[in-house]
């Protein structure tokens, strides 16, 4: 890692009642030209959460899955934990990689650890990608600005 | 004879349809495994 890289541990409560505990998901976002910021993605209805800080983050998607009283499901559906910091210079391995409609994701695992994601990292662009994938000279210059591919 | 042709040309079309790597999974490739720091 050359910056840091955050995750948030949440428990999200399902449908059928049933809570899964300890879940981890990678939030930072960079952009070409809006820098970087953390987002947690929204499910069960609620919008996603932009925030500059885990701090505010951790207290924005608090508020989001706030209970609702008008809702079928009257409890809260999410409940952020805290925010996992992963330092520059700590050295994980690439566990999975997604490129989306206008997105890639790369997914961090311990190195050792098995391919559960600890972490991720998005590059995001401000249009749809190509079919031809011309954006990625320009997505992987964006990314190497946060993690450095250590050489074999 | 002739419809032995054409679906030899088909096969042959599919075939180099799914041998072909996307620029996407070339990236993917590229990617996975990598250690860093």
């Amino acid at each position: 890692m050359k910056t840091a890289l955050y995750s948030l541990l949440y428990n999200e409560r399902g449908k059928l009642g049933k809570t899964r505990e300890g879940l981890r998901e990678g939030v930072l976002v960079a952009t070409p030209s809006q820098g970087a910021f953390l987002q947690f993605d929204g499910r069960q209805g609620r919008e996603s959460v932009v925030a500059d800080d885990p701090q505010a983050l951790v207290s924005a998607v608090n508020v989001a899955y706030e209970a609702d009283s008008l809702d079928i499901r009257p409890y809260r559906k999410l409940e952020p934990l805290a925010v996992n910091r992963f330092d520059p210079g700590v050295e994980l391995v690439v566990s999975g990689v997604r490129v989306d409609r206008d997105q890639v994701k790369i997914e961090f695992a311990q190195p050792g650890g098995g391919k559960d994601p600890i972490t991720s990292i998005r590059a995001r662009w401000p249009l749809p990608l190509t079919n031809a994938f011309t954006e990625r000279a320009l997505l992987e210059n964006l990314l190497r600005q946060f993690i450095e591919i250590k050489q074999p | 004879m002739q419809r032995t042709i054409i679906l030899l040309v088909t096969f042959v079309l599919a075939g180099k349809t799914l041998a072909a790597e996307s620029p996407q999974q070339a990236f993917v490739k590229a990617w996975i495994g990598q250690p860093s720091s």
